[in-house]
């Protein structure tokens, strides 16, 4: 499991906090897409099946930014 | 948690009995296009990364390179979300063509999304337009609807077969009954 992020300094803590905003305009951009997806697509089984096939990519992707986060060094 | 359910309806409001004839998309070539411009933000990643390597290779030692990671990570999360919504747009973009009416399902975006319906028997006006070297070789362009009494006209842009479509429209409202093709006539 990737670790909570602990900024160490008010650098680390102002990147992480504009890391979290991005991340958060992602995952709300993410959801509204899966939501209209699902909620307006035809075929409700391909709906989710793209959805789960991109939150799987979407997690990974996040997993290697956070590991990226933690690494960063000032 | 309605959406969960199967509908066994394509389309909200749709009766009972109601044939659907066509459900059309827009071409494929539309979506390759689209795809296209998405893979060029793909090649700016790969090429920066390869003109990094060549230009500036300070940039690949500690501490750049986990600035660059993140960088990277994240330009990679959004260039995933940007492929998601350009395939949901154009999945979700579809038009029905019934033995009663047109119905257009539009989504210009994540959280705009139109349905708008013409009756059969307002029709007065169908033209197919196909122009362009990509259109005419793959067999695809606009079909223009006009409705009789508004100045409103239905568009199906870069739609596959435009001409086919036209007859099929054309020919479902030959097959309206007499009375039924009178009631959308302006004037009445």
């Amino acid at each position: 499991m990737t670790p909570i992020y602990q900024p160490a300094s008010l650098t680390h803590a102002v990147i992480a906090l504009v890391f979290y905003l991005i991340m958060a305009v992602f995952v709300i951009y993410s959801m509204l897409a899966m939501y209209a997806l699902i909620r307006f697509g035809k075929n409700k089984l391909l709906a989710f099946a793209v959805s789960l096939l991109y939150i799987v990519i979407a997690a990974g992707l996040y997993g290697a930014a956070v590991d990226n986060l933690n690494l960063l060094k000032f | 948690m309605r959406w969960l359910n199967v509908e066994k309806t394509l389309f909200p409001g749709q009766q009972e009995g109601e044939k659907i004839y066509l459900i059309i998309r827009q071409h494929w070539f539309v979506l390759v296009l689209k795809l296209l411009a998405w893979a060029l933000f793909v090649a700016i990643l790969l090429v920066g990364d390869g003109l990094i390597k060549q230009y500036a290779p300070q940039i690949l030692v500690s501490p750049y390179i986990e600035i660059y990671n993140l960088i990277k990570s994240i330009y990679l999360m959004f260039l995933m979300l940007g492929l998601l919504i350009l395939w949901v747009i154009y999945y979700l973009n579809i038009q029905i063509i019934t033995n009663e009416r047109i119905v257009d399902i539009t989504q210009t975006s994540l959280i705009r999304h139109t349905i708008s319906e013409l009756h059969l028997n307002r029709l007065q006006d169908v033209t197919a337009e196909v122009h362009g070297f990509f259109e005419t070789f793959l067999d695809f362009g606009n079909v223009y609807v006009q409705t009789a009494g508004e100045t409103v006209r239905f568009e199906f842009t870069k739609v596959a077969n435009p001409t086919a479509i036209e007859k099929l429209i054309l020919d479902l409202y030959d097959q309206l009954p007499p009375e039924d093709k009178t009631k959308g006539q302006v004037g009445d």
